[in-house]
């Protein structure tokens, strides 16, 4: 029997298998499973400035000065099924309020957060097995070059999706060569969003609508 | 149909089931095991001759992670592994935030005879807790005194308590007062002034309340030395008769990592063939690893493990686990010696020249009594990033939601592994989290001046008045506000008109 006449021997039944398996592979299941693929927010205009979204293995850079609401924006890639994540924040004073998280379309049971001021001595092991394929560091207090080196690596080898934020704008003229993408966000008294990529995709700068990212 | 976690009143034991209990006592009549002792937890102390002393709280998160996977009420499951442990009903086990409590709880279970798991949580045990007669407060107060002059507690001395004893007997006889309940007005203070400090201390432990201790308050070390919630009660760790340890004699001083690491990996793997190992299999709490410097200063460094953790099955991994640890603990180590006798001409980093590793704490777990180990087909995932936990110094935080109108109560932490489940019951209360920060101040800070930009109202809440929260100050008007930085903040107002900032829109 070829292989042509086997493929036509294929009876409903089992076609019909095919496309449920199919359907049960959504895009989110197979970004969760299979790192290779690029993590989108799912808002076209920020997808596009990104060159079709974030791939493993990369550093992004975020500028976010606080009380500018910009965190809703590298939030935008955490939405629905992601692989395992942890947010790593440095406030002592200020505790996740996991409700806004939720009302974003994060799912609690794939982010997990730790309070740490010193992520990269007090973590190291987080650092080094690819256990959370996405790992934020919101604001550290201390970042050194070295450590910079060591996260580009680690995320290099462990396919992981690296989100550095700071809490200031970050310069073009201070830059950082570990970090494939450098973005700028912040909200508007009017309640836009300013999007400014500074590095890596097509460096430009968009404006997004409140309602435009609203779960 | 199963049980719905979360703030819920037992039915049959009319519990509120949302504390996890700090203590166990319990009273059996054949001579326990080490295993059987150590099935709860690392930390025991043998009270008497036939009760002992659990401390819960090492294994606290481990055993809230079974109870979800059970799908079991916690007393369930601990009646379940008890029951498993001891067989039979020959035993009494009381549940309660401190020891005390517990012990005089257990004469009222001797008085009546009965056996089995009781917890003080519950609104029928502490009614009948409120009803002991002195005679039972009274009682324990003789094996109290043993272990505090044991322990030689400065100050205290054996013949003046047992007069102080006396004097409150008369005391409370002649005032006519039937139990401790009938004096619960007194303060603790008005106690130690009138029979004596340690008679004030033990009144104290009386009338303990249970606090709602969130896991990141609890930190690590709290988890294990558990002195806060003690207060000063005389604890005397019951320690196993052989804990499997290995001891290594360098043949030249190192301070390097890298070497050490590779010696501490075969001393490890040592430790796994020592015969001091018990059955039913160990889960390791706690390791010691005593270091003796090149000045023959001994320093006694505790490895510490948020969930019981298999060492044998860690072998396959080259000991990742435990190496992390004492890598972490040899950093701070280096750190304290950095920092000793600034003044002093000292080298700032001295070599190890011997060093001891000694398997310190271990609870025996039945593997009939529970599934010990996540099903790794399951959820293989949250298999990994439990076993990651034990490697990290912070602990890794989820969270779910709850239903209800207070923002600050909409949500709790829950142990990694507990099985979050999304019910689309709570959409409606998400959805009212939208326009809510990301990041929230749980003491809300006072503002102490009116905002100066317009406010955007935001919705109308109350807080929870009828669990005793000022009622004036129940209803709050949440707004967006612009403050003097330019920063977007998330405020209320309260009935009274006071401002207050309760988080930031970062």
């Amino acid at each position: 029997m070829t292989d042509l006449q086997y493929s036509k021997d294929i009876d409903a039944a089992q076609k019909s298998v095919l496309e449920t398996l199919r359907g049960r592979f959504s895009p989110e299941k197979i970004l969760a499973s299979s790192p290779s693929v690029a993590l989108k927010s799912r808002i076209p205009a920020l997808d596009t400035l990104l060159d079709g979204g974030l791939r493993p293995g990369c550093i992004v850079e975020w500028g976010l000065p606080p009380g500018r609401n910009g965190r809703r924006i590298p939030v935008l890639f955490l939405r629905g099924e992601i692989p395992p994540t942890v947010w790593i924040h440095s406030n002592a004073d200020a505790a996740v309020y996991a409700p806004a998280w939720a009302s974003c379309g994060v799912a609690l049971s794939r982010l997990f957060f730790i309070q740490s001021t010193q992520p990269f001595k007090q973590l190291r092991p987080l650092f080094l097995e690819d256990t959370f394929k996405i790992i934020v560091i919101d604001a550290p207090k201390r970042c050194s070059k070295g450590d910079l080196a060591f996260l580009a690596a680690q995320a290099r080898l462990n396919r992981q999706i690296i989100f550095l934020i700071r809490n200031h704008f970050l310069s073009v003229g201070r830059g950082n060569a570990f970090a494939q993408l450098r973005i700028n966000c912040a909200q508007h008294k009017n309640g836009f969003y300013n999007v400014n990529l500074i590095k890596g995709g097509r460096c430009g700068k968009i404006r997004l609508s409140n309602s435009s990212i609203e779960y | 149909m199963p049980k719905k976690p979360g703030r819920l009143i037992d039915l049959q034991t009319f519990a509120t089931q949302d504390v996890f209990p700090d203590f166990c006592v319990l009273e059996y009549d054949g001579p326990p095991s080490e295993a059987q002792l150590f099935s709860l937890s690392p930390k025991v102390m043998q009270w008497s001759d036939h009760s002992w002393i659990i401390d819960l709280q090492p294994c606290r998160s481990f055993w809230q992670v079974q109870q979800r996977q059970e799908g079991l009420e916690l007393y369930d499951l601990f009646e379940k592994v008890i029951s498993s442990v001891f067989g039979g009903l020959n035993y009494r086990c009381i549940f309660a935030h401190h020891p005390w409590p517990a012990l005089i709880f257990l004469q009222v279970l001797k008085e009546k005879n009965a056996q089995g798991v009781y917890s003080l949580d519950s609104l029928f045990n502490q009614k009948r807790y409120k009803q002991v007669d002195w005679g039972k407060w009274f009682a324990p107060l003789h094996q109290l005194s043993e272990h505090l002059t044991q322990l030689k507690i400065k100050g205290f001395r054996p013949t003046d308590f047992r007069s102080r004893q006396n004097q409150m007997k008369r005391f409370v006889e002649r005032m006519g007062f039937v139990g401790p309940f009938d004096l619960s007005q007194a303060e603790a203070s008005a106690i130690a002034r009138r029979f004596s400090g340690w008679i004030g201390q033990v009144w104290q432990w009386t009338f303990q309340k249970p606090e709602k201790k969130e896991q990141e308050q609890l930190g690590l070390f709290s988890a294990f030395e558990n002195a806060e919630t003690l207060q000063s009660f005389p604890w005397r760790p019951f320690e196993l008769t052989q804990a499997p340890a290995v001891v290594r004699h360098l043949e030249y001083p190192i301070d390097d990592w890298s070497a050490i690491e590779a010696l501490l990996q075969e001393d490890l793997h040592r430790l796994c063939l020592d015969t001091a190992w018990s059955t039913p299999p160990a889960q390791v709490t706690e390791m010691t690893w005593v270091l003796t410097l090149y000045n023959l200063k001994t320093l006694n460094i505790p490895l510490l493990f948020r969930h019981p953790y298999d060492l044998h099955a860690d072998e396959k991994t080259g000991f990742k686990t435990a190496l992390s640890q004492a890598y972490f603990a040899y950093l701070d180590v280096l750190e304290d010696l950095k920092h000793r006798d600034v003044d002093l001409d000292l080298p700032e980093q001295i070599p190890l020249v011997s060093w001891k590793m000694l398997v310190s704490g271990q609870i025996f777990v039945e593997p009939q009594a529970i599934s010990l180990i996540p099903n790794l087909n399951e959820n293989p995932e949250m298999t990994r990033i439990l076993d990651l936990q034990n490697k990290l110094s912070r602990p890794i935080i989820a969270y779910d939601l709850s239903p209800d109108f207070d923002p600050a109560r909409a949500f709790q932490k829950k142990d990694i592994g507990a099985g979050l489940q999304h019910s689309h019951a709570l959409d409606p209360w998400i959805a009212a989290s939208q326009k809510r920060p990301f990041f929230y101040y749980p003491q809300a800070k006072v503002l102490s001046a009116p905002p100066l930009s317009l406010p955007v109202f935001l919705e109308r809440t109350a807080i929870s008045w009828w669990e005793g929260e000022d009622a004036q100050s129940a209803t709050r008007d949440y707004f967006l506000l612009e403050n003097e930085q330019g920063q977007f903040i998330w405020a209320y107002k309260d009935s009274t008109g006071a401002w207050y900032q309760h988080g930031i829109y970062s």
